[in-house]
């Protein structure tokens, strides 16, 4: 039988990349992914704008900026559109009904959120490093951490430190008078949390999502599936062997210490260490089982909350896409949120885990396709949405800016079913939260945050480790590092 | 749903014995024991406590904390739960076993009956259900709080096992230590263990709340001949201390309960350490227990012999009683004068350096003298716990 | 024209601006406190609206003053009492009440006829709860240090602060997982946060109360724990988050400072208020009353909330631009109603029995926290909520000052009332109406309320604005959010009680640690003044 030196379960991103990386380190990886094809969740994404350079830089990943412009389209029920062109990472207005004021704090207001976001981006790279430890290494990384909010300057930091407990919502009403506009950026902030913008938090989720996107709004229109298929023939070309269709059943441990996985059929592949992109519920109370985990660190598991609230819209027509009133160079982004009090009403149903009944979207053309992520529409428990009436509902949206749609084929992915297709627990994007009490050293939870795990030889690379969810492969390249400094 | 009727004017609950409690309690002195009303003194502390070392005393236990555990992952929750080996007990044995946190902070001790693998009830001091139900997580078991549902009287003292054949319990005599079963006792079919917290010779009986008033009535059928008497919390606690067992809450913080974390204590500290299997595969706190092992207790729970005979009554301990020299190294938990011992005993907390047997300390007792306090300083002897230990505690057959 | 010279005039007579009063006189100054009002107290008085009826009718329960304040201005001697709560309950609409009691063995046994085990959860709730009231409680009296100063000062008391974390005996040596705790508590959501211990619905509503009291939030907004825990550090005689009535009102914790205050020869000026501070060279150096007169005093302290004071009584021309702005967007929203009422008769409660001390305390008929959540959709919405969160009591009870023999007082205070309507603004009308709407809830409850009822005060924002001067009449002179918290409060950079003009100073809950009668942002006021002047005196709190 084979012997590996790391076996990854799940062959999602971030298990690639943490399988490229132990590969490139010498170590003999095994990764076996449930479905067909390895990417996971990946292939959920619109875009890519995310990857780390670090990864490209490690991985050798060669990923071309084809264009550097892109549009971002705010829709508005009056047909009066925003339009955004982002070039070469600088935004601008095409097309706005806001006065020129407006969009000139509308700017300065991202470019503050961009130098916070520099700020935290340095934390987003490391490991995070654990309060009280009595470890020197963790008490020089937690004083460089400040160091580097002090750089900010006095006027600066006193901002960062009042908006990262504020919500969106006051920011921007404080500042803008178009609605349109403060609906624009409250949706960046809220999309994919279980956050309205009147929530407080909705502003460090932004600067987060903006840490790890170098820029929200600069979506580099990469081939996701080019980026992963990369992936695999870098791991390949390694010496990684990949398993598809196959399933891990259980992570099997001896006295606190893994041995290896056993699949779905019964087979089992012996292993000193195991990396899992499972996400942390999953792996801890169905891959390890909660029988060999201590009782606090179970209750810790339980109370990671990890409901998703995105469904995503597959609508192939028979025609090509036409939208009403703009100009098909400048399709990229649309975006329907037209305000913050639609953005708040539609999150209220999320919190009595009912779909929203006018929700917001995010969509993407490709001639006659469109892709849309639709919010609110919570994971629910023991029970399942009226799928058509979701549609319904959206498209009924839709047809305000395509009149014409015809519909040839549609498919609706709720929380709950990507849940069951990715092995997802809660089919959230992020795999959980990203709330201040779900971040940095304290994500997933204590006692699991720097991707080791109290089971030796059990490693977390998921999203639902530091930083959390988005293309970044940061935390896959995070655990493998760990694990390598572990070994050595 | 519970829908028990409650009602302000009656904050605590009586037991299925209160009828008699409440006749023999003359000195109508009343404590509260997990939200029941029990006696602390019935008539004197010093007759009931002599009851238990002579000839036996009868004690209403019912508001102990009783959890039942059913299921086919019964015994391996029960293995999770606890820091010792379940799997070396059999059916109709019971084991005394103490259950940690993460930290390997003890939470709270119990005695564990094994009605068979699937079957298991658990009696402790504290309230546990949710620590029980959180455990539980990944087992197939049901975890019930029956503590409603039994009655229970401890009968403890060196006469108790042949009041009981007198009362033609059929073979009671070879019941062994920490072993029980079902027996006629009169009218009723009870449950008796051989167990109990007295140092001594002794039983527990378990019965259905309807059988309590007759298995009262019969433990004092023969009372003519062989006075037994109600004892109280008082006695009880003395004979405890005398045992050496030690109590969560009084003698230290459970972990479940503790507000400032550095009241927690680990096994190797309580002195418990030989109830800790580290052999075994998994239990919760392992990984933990392994450390503290490993690393020694900073300080330990001891036994201490008091010069003089002033109760060292939360007495803080030193190194030595020279002025402006003498360094706090300790507390005193619990203490008392041990008639049957005739000597000053107490429990308490040593530091390293000091808890060694045989070692010496310094007690700083405040006694009272007629309204004025008198500030003695006591030697102390660093002993064994168990300060009482009667061979006839584990005679098979029992002494009849 | 009237001209007088003080060494500290204060604007103000709220509880803070009494405390600040008291210590400063005590220490020797010559202090004025200048009242708009013909009485002084704030939004601590207890006042006779209604013939023979004694109304607290702003803030109604004592919980959070700060014991060593009550100590040291002598309350007692002048003549203030507390008298402990003897439960609290929630009724349900099936005719069951849920109870807190004194007796923790009669509580749990109430919790349990819910869920024994969050009966069981309730302890170590408690416990959890308690723990972080403890490394709460001595940030309270500390001025909070400023992140971004290299000052020495600001770097020892971050060093401080640091140090008392990291220390191994304090706090009974906090390790890593109790600091997270720390932080979890800070910024989750009540909701979130009971949930963690909770099953049962009345448990969880009932003490989520406490997060939502008073604040723009719901109990699903994050950050609203933090809300509870502020409500939950204060103490009755040692009890932590133990809640009682001041004897004869609200108003005698006031009417004591008051009294404590002139008897170290301080000086109440009352039917004065003051229309704007006199500064010269980014200096204050006195007050115009409206009737034109001037008060002159080398310090002047305003007790008013930070918006009050920098947008009505100091011209803009006076402030820097930043200070300005945030001072503009400090948030202080109105989202709090009260009613005061007469009672002909003791209501007669549907679930609760007579002489039940669960009846004495705080009552609420929220049935679950989805209903709460509810009543803050509605306010976002810029509409009274119409299944409104009520925090009840009927203080008469235990207080016989309060109301004519055989009758009573209610204090019934309400979540979520907003300050401006969405369908153009409060009218008499409306305000009715709202009224009408929360009496006729507590009604269903009882079989006697309607009928009981014989006058009743009706407070929206708007009237607690008007009497009070808090604007938009928000109870904590500022949204308990954190962004408005520790060093961020009122605004970043100012949270020392210093504002930018010299020699003038904050000392009302707009300042750290926020609302509350407490009494400790008018104490740390006082401390900052006595430091700059170079005085020191000798107190329990200072």
């Amino acid at each position: 039988m084979k012997k590996f030196d790391v076996i990854i379960i799940g062959g999602g991103h971030n298990g690639l990349v943490a399988s490229s990386y132990l590969a490139k380190k010498g170590k003999k990886v095994l990764v076996i992914e449930k479905n067909e094809h390895v990417g996971g969740l990946a292939e959920y994404a619109n875009s890519l704008n995310c990857i780390s350079p670090i990864i490209k830089k490690e991985l050798n990943i060669n990923i071309h900026n084809i264009e550097d412009t892109n549009y971002i389209i705010s829709l508005e029920d009056n047909q009066n559109h925003t339009i955004l062109e982002n070039k070469k990472d600088k935004l601008s207005f095409i097309k706005t009904n806001a006065d020129q004021s407006d969009q000139k704090t509308f700017l300065s207001i991202i470019n503050n959120y961009k130098l916070f976001s520099k700020t935290l981006g340095s934390f987003m790279y490391q490991k995070p490093p654990r309060v009280k430890s009595g470890k020197r290494s963790d008490l020089f990384q937690l004083i460089s951490m400040g160091w580097n909010i002090r750089k900010l300057g006095k006027k600066n930091m006193r901002e960062l430190l009042r908006v990262i407990g504020l919500n969106i919502a006051d920011d921007l009403e404080d500042n803008l008078n178009n609605d349109n506009l403060k609906s624009l950026l409250s949706h960046e902030s809220v999309l994919g949390s279980n956050l309205g913008p009147r929530s407080p938090g909705s502003i460090l989720t932004l600067l987060y999502k903006q840490a790890i996107n170098d820029n929200i709004f600069n979506l580099k229109n990469i081939e996701v599936t080019n980026y992963i298929n990369q992936l695999e023939d870098y791991c390949k070309k390694n010496t990684v062997e990949i398993i598809k269709s196959s399933e891990v059943k259980k992570i099997v441990t001896k006295d606190n210490s893994v041995t290896g996985i056993q699949l779905n059929n019964d087979e089992i592949i012996e292993s000193k260490y195991v990396m899992s992109n499972a996400d942390p519920k999953t792996t801890y109370l169905n891959l390890l089982g909660a029988e060999i985990l201590d009782t606090d660190f179970i209750r810790r598991i339980k109370n990671f909350r990890n409901k998703g609230n995105v469904a995503k819209l597959e609508l192939v027509l028979e025609n090509e896409i036409n939208i009403k009133n703009i100009d098909k160079k400048m399709y990229g982004k649309f975006i329907y949120a037209p305000s913050i009090k639609y953005i708040e009403h539609a999150f209220n149903a999320n919190k009595y885990n009912q779909y929203s009944k006018n929700p917001c979207l995010e969509f993407y053309v490709n001639a006659n396709t469109l892709s849309a992520n639709i919010y609110y529409v919570p994971y629910l428990v023991n029970a399942s949405h009226q799928e058509n009436e979701v549609i319904e509902r959206c498209v009924g949206i839709l047809r305000k800016f395509i009149p014409d749609m015809k519909i040839k084929k549609q498919e609706l992915i709720t929380p709950n079913q990507m849940e069951e297709k990715y092995n997802i627990a809660g089919g959230h994007w992020h795999h959980g939260d990203l709330e201040i009490d779900q971040l940095f050293m304290m994500r997933p939870f204590y006692g699991s945050s720097q991707y080791s795990t109290p089971v030796n030889g059990l490693y977390l690379c998921s999203a639902g480790t530091h930083p959390g969810g988005g293309l970044t492969g940061i935390n896959g390249i995070n655990a493998a590092k760990k694990l390598i400094e572990d070994t050595k | 749903m519970n829908t028990e009727k409650i009602s302000y004017k009656k904050p605590l609950l009586e037991t299925p014995f209160h009828e008699r409690t409440f006749e023999h309690c003359f000195a109508n002195d009343w404590y509260r024991w997990a939200g029941y009303k029990v006696a602390k003194e019935y008539s004197s502390t010093e007759l009931e406590y002599t009851s238990m070392r002579n000839t036996a005393g009868v004690i209403d236990i019912t508001p102990m904390h009783k959890y039942e555990i059913k299921g086919k992952d019964a015994k391996s929750f029960i293995n999770k739960l606890i820091t010792k080996d379940i799997t070396k007990i059999q059916s109709n044995q019971v084991a005394y076993g103490i259950w940690c946190n993460e930290d390997g902070m003890v939470i709270d001790d119990g005695t564990i009956f094994c009605l068979n693998e699937n079957h298991y009830r658990i009696f402790c001091a504290e309230r546990n259900l949710n620590w029980f139900c959180d455990t539980a997580t990944g087992f197939n078991v049901t975890i019930e709080d029956i503590s409603q549902s039994i009655a229970a009287l401890a009968f403890q003292g060196p006469l108790s096992c042949k009041i009981l054949n007198l009362l033609k319990v059929e073979n009671i005599e070879n019941l062994k230590p920490f072993h029980f079963n079902d027996f006629n006792l009169e009218k009723h079919n009870v449950t008796i263990s051989r167990t109990g917290f007295s140092g001594d010779l002794g039983y527990e009986i378990w019965c259905d709340p309807s059988q309590a008033i007759d298995v009262w009535d019969s433990l004092f059928k023969f009372n003519r001949d062989y006075k037994v008497l109600a004892a109280g919390m008082n006695a009880l606690e003395m004979v405890r201390i005398e045992a050496g067992f030690i109590q969560p809450n009084v003698d230290f913080m459970s972990a479940e309960q503790a507000l400032r974390p550095n009241r927690m204590r680990n096994p190797y500290e309580l002195g418990l350490g030989w109830l800790v299997n580290l052999e075994k595969e998994y239990f919760t706190g392992k990984q933990a227990l392994i450390r503290h092992k490993e690393n020694g207790p900073e300080k330990k729970l001891v036994g201490l012999d008091v010069e003089g005979d002033k109760p060292a009554v939360g007495s803080v301990l030193y190194d030595n009683i020279k002025k402006n020299q003498a360094k706090e190294i300790g507390i005193v938990t619990a203490a008392m004068w041990s008639p049957v011992l005739k000597s000053n005993i107490a429990i308490g907390f040593v530091n390293k350096e000091h808890y060694n047997l045989g070692s010496n300390v310094y007690a700083e007792i405040y006694h009272p003298e007629e309204l004025d306090y008198r500030k003695i300083w006591a030697e102390c002897k660093v002993v064994k716990k168990q300060f009482f230990n009667n061979p006839r505690k584990n005679a098979i057959p029992a002494l009849t | 024209m009237n001209k007088s010279k003080y060494d500290v005039a204060i604007i103000g007579g709220g509880h803070n601006g009494l405390t600040t009063a008291c210590y400063l006189a005590k220490a020797g100054l010559k202090v004025i406190v200048v009242e708009r009002h013909d009485y002084v107290g704030g939004a601590a008085v207890s006042r006779e609206l209604h013939p023979g009826w004694t109304y607290s009718n702003c803030s109604y329960v004592c919980s959070l003053l700060r014991p060593e304040i009550f100590r040291d201005l002598e309350l007692s001697k002048h003549g203030l009492q507390i008298i402990p709560y003897e439960g609290s309950a929630s009724m349900l609409n099936d005719g069951r009440f849920y109870a807190h009691y004194q007796d923790h063995d009669l509580t749990y046994r109430s919790i349990a006829q819910f869920s024994k085990k969050d009966a069981e959860a309730y302890d170590r709730f408690g416990k959890d709860v308690m723990r972080q009231c403890k490394i709460i409680k001595p940030l309270l009296k500390m001025t909070p240090p400023d992140p971004t100063s290299f000052k020495p000062k600001d770097i020892m008391g971050l060093f401080e602060f640091a140090k008392y974390f990291a220390a191994k005996d304090e706090l009974g040596g906090l390790g890593e997982k109790e600091i997270y705790d720390t932080i979890r508590f800070w910024t989750m959501s009540v909701r979130d946060y009971l949930e963690e211990y909770f099953e049962s619905e009345i448990v969880k509503v009932h003490l989520a109360g406490s997060a939502i009291i008073g604040t723009a939030l719901g109990p699903y907004s994050p950050g609203s724990a933090y809300v509870l825990l502020h409500h939950y550090m204060g103490e009755v005689d040692g009890t932590v988050g133990a809640w009682g009535y001041a004897r004869g009102g609200m108003g005698s914790i006031t009417k004591a400072m008051a009294s404590s205050f002139k008897s170290k020869n301080g000086e109440i000026k009352a039917s004065s208020p003051v229309t704007k501070i006199l500064i010269k060279n980014n200096k204050s150096y006195g007050l115009v009353l409206e009737n034109g007169d001037e008060i002159y005093a080398d310090k002047i302290v305003s007790n008013l909330d930070v918006k009050r004071t920098f947008l009505k009584v100091v011209e803009e021309k006076e402030l820097p631009n930043d200070f300005y702005k945030a001072v503009k967007n400090f948030k202080i929203r109105g989202s709090s109603g009260k009613l005061n009422i007469a009672l002909d008769d003791l209501p007669i409660w549907k679930s609760i029995p007579e002489g039940d001390p669960a009846g004495t305390g705080d009552l609420h008929i929220t049935q679950n926290i989805e209903e709460m959540e509810g009543a803050y959709d509605d306010w976002k919405d810029g509409k009274w909520s119409q299944f409104p969160y009520v925090d009840m009591c009927i203080p008469s009870i235990n207080d016989p000052t309060m109301a004519p023999q055989g009758k009573h007082y209610m204090s019934v205070f309400i979540q979520y009332v907003p300050y401006n309507l969405a369908d153009g603004g409060w009218t008499e009308e409306k305000r009715l109406e709202f009224g009408k709407h929360v009496m006729s809830r507590i009604g269903n409850y009882s079989t006697n309320f309607n009928d009981i009822i014989n006058h009743a005060e009706i407070r929206t924002p708007k009237e607690l604005e008007a009497e009070v001067g808090l604007t938009e009449g928000n109870i904590f002179q500022g949204e308990l959010t954190m962004d408005q918290l520790m060093f961020n409060r009122p605004v970043p950079g100012y949270a020392q009680y210093k504002t930018p003009i010299k020699n003038l100073y904050m000392c009302g809950s707009s300042t750290h640690p926020g609302g509350g009668v407490m009494g400790a942002p008018g104490a740390n006021a006082a401390r900052e003044i006595l430091k700059d002047l170079n005085k020191k005196i000798s107190t329990h709190y200072i």
